[in-house]
């Protein structure tokens, strides 16, 4: 859901994926390439997220971009949802009184 | 190790198909060439993506189970080919080493007249004991055979009971183009009845008509 969020402004590499992740959960999600990639190879087989390379050139190394198809905005909105039922159901319980 | 060395290591270790570690293979080589352009070492990438065992079981852990069950099925089928194969190979090597026989009139490098003709003459030279004669019309091997020990054939015959007696001519005969192993041979079966027994004559030829095998019963 994340991924797909980070994607849903502009496309990236997954270099940027990792390294905004970290950057905007302050630290406290590192995602690694092997958890990264077939995260990614998944969500493009869904057919949520779209790929591409681009081109190499003096000054940069061709890189893979991913980028969110209109399935996988609706699919985002559908996971966001059911995440926030799961995550007020979650926080009810632990908001319970101790008697 | 090298960043080469690093990639190559992790996808030997991927339990994934071939497409797939391809993909990965050069993802990984553009992430961390991007990463060394943006100002990380070797060793900090190194230490932050982990050994190649590590980031290829992290891979593994992550890949779908129909992903390995494709995999491993391929793998499967592959093996099952490569073992096809090779049986195929070998039956096609025991297929061309074993002899098989044509018909000698339609050969078309023996002559039956000629193949006959010469058997004729060798056995005419067996019955003399000629075996310095014989020599002439051996092959290398035989010439060998013959020129070792002229007892080794004096014995050969005496297995065969004793004296023969004269000759008086063939009951039958059988010639037939053996090709084997690539190579080709004339082989003559003649039954000659002599004065006492029958003894039956198996000559071959190599394509020079040069004596390569004698066996007598």
């Amino acid at each position: 859901m994340l991924i797909m969020k980070l994607l849903q402004k502009e496309e990236k590499y997954g270099y940027q994926l990792i390294q905004e992740l970290k950057q905007r959960s302050e630290g406290s999600i590192t995602l690694k390439e092997g958890t990264l990639y077939p995260a990614l190879y998944r969500l493009e087989e869904e057919g949520w997220i779209r790929s591409r390379w681009s081109a190499a050139n003096d000054k940069e190394v061709s890189k893979k971009y991913y980028c969110l198809t209109p399935e996988g905005e609706q699919a985002l909105d559908e996971i966001f949802e059911i995440w926030k039922g799961f995550s007020c159901t979650v926080e009810k319980i632990m908001q319970e009184a101790v008697r | 190790m090298q960043q080469g060395e690093y990639i190559k290591a992790v996808i030997r270790r991927l339990e994934c198909s071939a497409r797939k570690k391809t993909d990965i293979e050069k993802e990984l080589a553009s992430d961390i060439q991007t990463a060394v352009a943006e100002g990380e070492s070797w060793d900090e990438i190194q230490a932050r993506m982990g050994t190649p065992e590590q980031l290829a079981k992290e891979f593994n852990d992550n890949l779908t189970p129909e992903e390995i069950r494709n995999n491993k099925k391929k793998k499967g089928l592959v093996t099952a080919g490569i073992i096809v194969g090779i049986l195929a190979v070998l039956g096609a090597g025991i297929i061309w080493m074993l002899p098989k026989s044509y018909e000698l009139e339609k050969s078309g490098i023996f002559k039956e007249a000629t193949v006959l003709e010469q058997t004729d003459t060798i056995i005419g030279l067996l019955d003399q004991e000629d075996y310095t004669g014989l020599e002439e019309y051996a092959d290398d091997k035989m010439k060998g055979f013959f020129q070792r020990d002229a007892n080794v054939m004096a014995g050969a015959k005496a297995t065969l009971g004793g004296e023969l007696g004269a000759n008086q001519g063939y009951t039958s005969w059988y010639a037939v183009e053996i090709r084997q192993s690539g190579k080709r041979y004339a082989m003559v079966q003649v039954v000659v009845q002599y004065e006492n027994r029958s003894v039956t004559y198996t000559i071959t030829y190599d394509e020079e008509m040069k004596l390569s095998g004698l066996y007598m019963k």
